[in-house]
């Protein structure tokens, strides 16, 4: 049965570029000084915040007893997004379709 | 509406009448032939009527066309200058042009050649060339006609182009010629550098009078006038600018060393060379000394190489001239001694002397070409003296107003060429013996080889005279010569006329012994005594004559017997010479079936035949020398100008070659590549503290 | 509390396998699945600034990151798709056409 095993047959030199960009990254992030975490408070109902935030709805309406946390509004966001996907979805399929029927002929 | 009015319209005629031929000539009856005759007969009217109002006392100095008005700089025009020399020699030039375009009917039309709207094209815009040069009123104007005249000199030369020697000879003579006027180009820039004008007479303008150069030179000379000088002093730096303005007068009026081509020059047609190469082109370059002779006075140093060149040449020449056996090469190497005449005078200070030999020479010289082409036309363009002989009884005419020429190119009295060139030699001597410092013995030198020149001139004439007409003829051509017409004889009659009678427009001689005011050249270019024309121009003989005494340090001196004595002593010995060299003629060649006595001479006579082997001296020079410094500088126009250029090229090459390579196509580069720059990116911006 | 700069060293090291599978891979869906890792890494990232400032944004905009590299993996594997048709062979190192 195969199992992972480390690719050798390639060059992995250019792997040493991202072990450098990682020791980049860890030597910004381990010096910086931030301040404690702010959260979110006892009791936040995180998810029905968000979904209220992404519809643009009050999010006091939708949690109860004050659970609540402001956010800013997303509707346009979701839209765009949902086209994308849209969009994606169509071209991956034109992609496919097309190629393979160019390929026939 | 005075002559002046209508003076540009004497070089403006024959400009058309060369439109006319080179546009319309194939469509006219004679090719041409008939507007060149109207229009140098138009030239020669206006030109007669000018003389007239000159005589009047009145003369002419206006810009008309300017080129660029400089400001606070000089500035650059044509315009025309009539003096009393001007009108003298515009005289000449378009009679001299007005007969030999008659003669081309005879010579070229008649013979059948073709081409001819070409030739007559190229005779017109000569012409004009040659007539404009003559009325210039500055050097830039001068140079610039100079240089059409060599134009047309080359087009004309190499009129016969399908053969081989024409266009070799024409090519040569633009050559030789371009090569002195390259000199004369510096002259001519140096003069505007030095003087910021190039006029050579002053010029009335509504802002005040513009001085001449040869006036501002003067001045700087006397210490009265501030010029660039390029370090040197004053007179030394004249003396380099006239050097090199006599460069382009070596090569145009064929002195030594730059003489080379106007034998060769032969090869074009007989008419071409009557008016080229013996009255009017070659005379270009002693009418420019005598135009700036004003400031060739300022440097002795300059007259006295001007009299030895002339000297030399006149006696090198006439050596040459004894051993050659074709008639137009033996009256080519005549005319290069004669203009060498003409220097002598000039630069001894003999200012009428070389004038009148200017004026003689046109007339006797193109005299004999015409004679010659009216021989050589008889013998079917062969020109060869050893085929000719008895042919005096067959061409009267031509017989006579050759021997007309002939006795004027000897010297014999009463003919014009005694009185021209006996004066020239008395000018010579006179202030050979009178000048200061080391003036007088070079001019007496020069007198010397003149003089021994004349007895060659007598010998190498009449030889000619002799193998050509006398004796029994020795070729059934000579035998039975083409008949010429009215066209090749009217000019010669003309011409022969004016040979035996020009010298009465200035016999010295006669007038220094009897008292008689006969002199009237010298009363021409001498002016009124007070006033008129020279003082408003400065170049009439008075002012030579203060600056030859005063700057030059020439003066006379009569060594034998007062003025009288010498004149007549010098006289005598210039006759004797030239009768001696005619009998020395007469006992080798005047009997009826003469020999080559020329082989006696033995290796002189190889060397003369050769041309002292100048031409061949030349070819090395140009060839041996010439070229491989041009190689030399090819290789470092290219290799290092070019190269600069190209390396700056090669490194953008060689770069671009280089980076392209980051376009490997693979992906993982690239993203390699991306990831090593945002990792620098980061580090840069924690080093520089951008942000928070 | 875990403190933030630990949750942006997970998400760092993310990344950074992401990047070494994209430097180093040559198979074309591997090269795809390490830059699914890359987007994770960054959903980590602002998940854990979400929880820092107590802003909800964050999390929001990783649901969407989310929704995008779905879209984008669809868009990829048509691409993918494409460059076996032209070159029989998924290897990126292969495609080497668009070069000097």
């Amino acid at each position: 049965m195969s199992r992972p095993e480390l690719e050798t047959g390639t060059s992995l030199w250019p792997g040493v570029a991202a072990i450098g960009l990682f020791a980049v990254f860890a030597a910004v992030f381990l010096g910086t000084d931030l301040s404690d975490p702010v959260g979110f408070g006892e009791n936040a109902a995180i998810m029905k915040s968000i979904g209220a935030a992404m519809f643009n709805i009050d999010p006091a309406a939708v949690t109860s007893d004050g659970a609540h946390v402001a956010g800013e509004g997303f509707i346009v966001s979701f839209i765009l997004i949902a086209v994308v996907l849209d969009a994606a979805l169509d071209g991956s399929l034109m992609l496919a379709k097309r190629d393979e029927e160019e390929g026939d002929n | 509406m005075t002559a002046f009015d209508f003076a540009p319209a004497i070089a403006l005629l024959p400009f058309v009448s060369f439109l006319v031929a080179l546009f319309g000539g194939q469509y006219l009856p004679k090719k041409g032939a008939f507007a060149g005759i109207a229009a140098t007969a138009g030239s020669l009217l206006l030109s007669a009527w000018v003389a007239v109002t000159v005589a009047g006392g009145e003369t002419y100095n206006e810009a008309l066309y300017t080129f660029t008005a400089g400001l606070d700089t000089f500035e650059l025009h044509l315009g025309i200058l009539i003096d009393p020399l001007t009108a003298l020699m515009l005289l000449i030039v378009s009679f001299i042009a007005l007969l030999v375009h008659v003669f081309s009917l005879g010579y070229m039309n008649d013979e059948g050649e073709t081409g001819l709207p070409r030739y007559y094209a190229g005779l017109g815009l000569f012409t004009a060339s040659m007539l404009a040069f003559v009325f210039s009123n500055n050097i830039l104007m001068a140079f610039m006609f100079f240089e059409l005249v060599g134009l047309c000199s080359y087009l004309l030369i190499g009129f016969w182009f399908r053969e081989d020697g024409p266009p070799s000879a024409a090519k040569k003579a633009f050559l030789v010629t371009r090569f002195g006027d390259y000199f004369f180009l510096i002259g001519v820039v140096g003069i505007f550098a030095t003087f910021g004008t190039g006029l050579f007479a002053p010029v009335e303008t509504a802002s005040g009078t513009m001085a001449s150069f040869p006036q501002i030179a003067e001045q700087a000379i006397n210490g009265e006038a501030d010029i660039f000088t390029a370090g040197y002093g004053a007179q030394t730096w004249m003396t380099i600018l006239g050097l090199l303005v006599l460069g382009g007068v070596i090569g145009k009026s064929a002195q030594f060393p730059l003489h080379t081509w106007l034998p060769d020059a032969m090869e074009g047609p007989t008419p071409v060379s009557a008016l080229i190469h013996a009255a009017t082109m070659v005379a270009a370059g002693v009418y420019l000394v005598a135009r700036m002779y004003g400031f060739y006075l300022l440097s002795p140093t300059a007259l006295a190489i001007i009299a030895l060149v002339g000297g030399f040449t006149a006696l090198f020449a006439a050596t040459m001239g004894v051993v050659k056996q074709e008639l137009k090469q033996v009256l080519a190497y005549s005319t290069i001694s004669q203009y060498g005449y003409m220097m002598l005078a000039l630069g001894s200070g003999g200012y009428v002397a070389a004038v009148f030999h200017l004026t003689t020479h046109a007339v006797f010289k193109a005299l004999l070409f015409l004679g010659a082409g009216s021989v050589i036309i008889a013998m079917h363009h062969n020109e060869n003296m050893w085929d000719m002989g008895g042919l005096k009884e067959k061409m009267p005419v031509t017989y006579y107003t050759f021997l007309s020429g002939s006795l004027a190119l000897a010297g014999i009295v009463p003919f014009a060429g005694f009185w021209s060139k006996d004066e020239v030699l008395f000018e010579a001597l006179i202030h050979g013996f009178g000048s200061e410092g080391m003036l007088g013995p070079m001019y007496l030198l020069a007198y010397a080889m003149g003089l021994l020149a004349v007895f060659f001139t007598g010998f190498y004439t009449f030889r000619m005279v002799y193998l050509t007409f006398h004796g029994d003829a020795r070729s059934d051509t000579a035998r039975d010569p083409e008949p010429v017409r009215w066209n090749v004889k009217g000019p010669l009659a003309v011409l022969g006329v004016g040979a035996a009678t020009v010298g009465l427009i200035n016999m010295k001689p006669i007038a220094v012994l009897t008292g008689a005011e006969i002199d009237f050249l010298h009363k021409w270019v001498h002016g009124p005594d007070e006033g008129g024309w020279p003082a408003a121009l400065s170049t009439d003989l008075v002012t030579y004559e203060e600056l030859m005494k005063g700057v030059a340090g020439i003066s006379s001196n009569y060594p034998i017997g007062g003025e009288q004595g010498t004149l007549l002593v010098s006289a005598a010995l210039s006759l004797g010479l030239a009768l001696a060299g005619v009998l020395f003629a007469r006992s080798l060649y005047g009997v009826d079936q003469p020999t080559e006595h020329t082989d006696k001479l033995g290796g002189a006579k190889t060397l003369l035949m050769h041309n002292y082997y100048q031409d061949e001296y030349q070819v090395w020079l140009a060839q041996g020398v010439t070229v491989p410094i041009a190689r030399a500088a090819d290789k470092f126009d290219q290799g290092v100008v070019d190269g600069v250029v190209n390396g700056v090229s090669s490194v953008s090459l060689f770069t671009g070659s280089r980076f392209r390579r980051i376009q490997s196509g693979v992906v993982s580069n690239y993203a390699a590549l991306m990831t090593l720059s945002l990792a620098l990116l980061l580090v840069v911006f924690v080093v520089l503290g951008g942000g928070a | 509390m875990i403190p933030t700069e630990y949750y942006l060293l997970l998400s760092a090291a993310v990344f950074s396998i992401g990047v070494f599978g994209v430097l180093t891979r040559r198979n074309a869906l591997i090269f795809l699945m390490s830059v699914e890792l890359m987007l994770n890494a960054a959903n980590i990232n602002l998940v854990a600034f979400s929880f820092q400032y107590g802003n909800l944004t964050g999390q929001v905009f990783s649901l969407f990151i989310m929704a995008l590299a779905a879209a984008e993996v669809a868009v990829g594997l048509g691409i993918i798709l494409v460059l076996y048709r032209n070159f029989t062979d998924i290897d990126v190192t292969k495609a080497t056409t668009m070069r000097w």
